[in-house]
């Protein structure tokens, strides 16, 4: 006798929860619609940062890729495949043991998939890319 | 008497446990929540160049799009070179986000160049969206 009062009063201390199931699932799936996983992956893109010595022609590599997508390094055709022998090659002569800071002059009208394949070129060499306007 | 208290633990039986249920669906929910980032894409396909030395960058960031006809899109907006220093400087005061620039393969290098100026001068650490080789 004295136990039936007792299973009503836990019937009563049961708490509804079917609402917050209701919005939980509500939640989840709001959740699952929004989130997008994109891997965005890419290089870095550096300008130079301003310093008060000039910048002389001898101390820094600077490679042109010019509007009719040529790559030049003083006047003259390296082209893509060059780029990384020429900062390996600057590098020695500098005996440098920090990345090389390579200044990239990038002309109007040039392609940027192109400026893409040399900054990645010049960090293939161990090189750091600088990219410049082409005045 | 007899007949209602068999009934009643059969109703019993017929009762699924639904709490390992609702646990599952807690955990993924939370799962959700932490990895749900809400960044506002450009909206336009770029074909994007390939490099072997990119990097995995953030998830959480600015994206900006150049399209090969030199278009500069934020949010499926075009905003011009111009307003690339407003958008990212608006975005980035709060914490530093860093601006990945997806630009197009055939897009005009001097104005990736000029958007990259852009984006540096608000302060930001700017990186040329590239697919891994």
């Amino acid at each position: 006798m004295s136990k039936k009062p007792l299973s009503q009063n836990e019937e009563m201390t049961d708490i509804n929860i079917s609402p917050l199931i209701d919005m939980v699932f509500i939640l989840l799936i709001f959740f699952i619609v929004t989130t997008v996983f994109v891997e965005e992956q890419g290089v870095m893109a550096d300008k130079p940062e301003p310093s008060g010595k000039p910048l002389t022609e001898t101390k820094t590599l600077i490679i042109t890729v010019s509007g009719t997508g040529q790559i030049l390094h003083e006047n003259r055709e390296v082209g893509v495949a060059g780029v990384g022998a020429l900062v390996r090659q600057f590098a020695a002569k500098n005996r440098s043991t920090e990345p090389e800071t390579v200044i990239l002059e990038i002309a109007d009208k040039s392609q940027s998939g192109l400026v893409v394949r040399v900054i990645d070129e010049v960090q293939v060499a161990g090189g750091r890319a600088s990219l410049t306007p082409k005045s | 008497m007899k007949n209602r208290k068999s009934l009643i633990p059969s109703e019993e039986l017929t009762d699924i446990n639904i709490s390992p249920l609702i646990d599952m669906v807690f955990i993924l929910l939370i799962f959700f929540i932490v990895t749900t980032v809400f960044v506002e894409e450009p909206g336009v396909e770029v074909e994007k160049p390939r490099a072997i030395t990119s990097i995995d960058l953030q998830k959480n960031s600015v994206l900006i799009a150049i399209t090969s006809s030199g278009q500069v899109i934020y949010g499926g907006r075009e905003i011009g070179i111009a307003g690339v220093r407003g958008v990212v400087a608006r975005l980035t005061q709060k914490e530093n986000l860093p601006v990945i620039l997806q630009a197009d393969e055939r897009a005009d290098g001097g104005v990736l160049l000029k958007v990259i100026y852009e984006a540096k001068l608000a302060n930001a650490q700017v990186y040329i969206s590239a697919d891994k080789l």
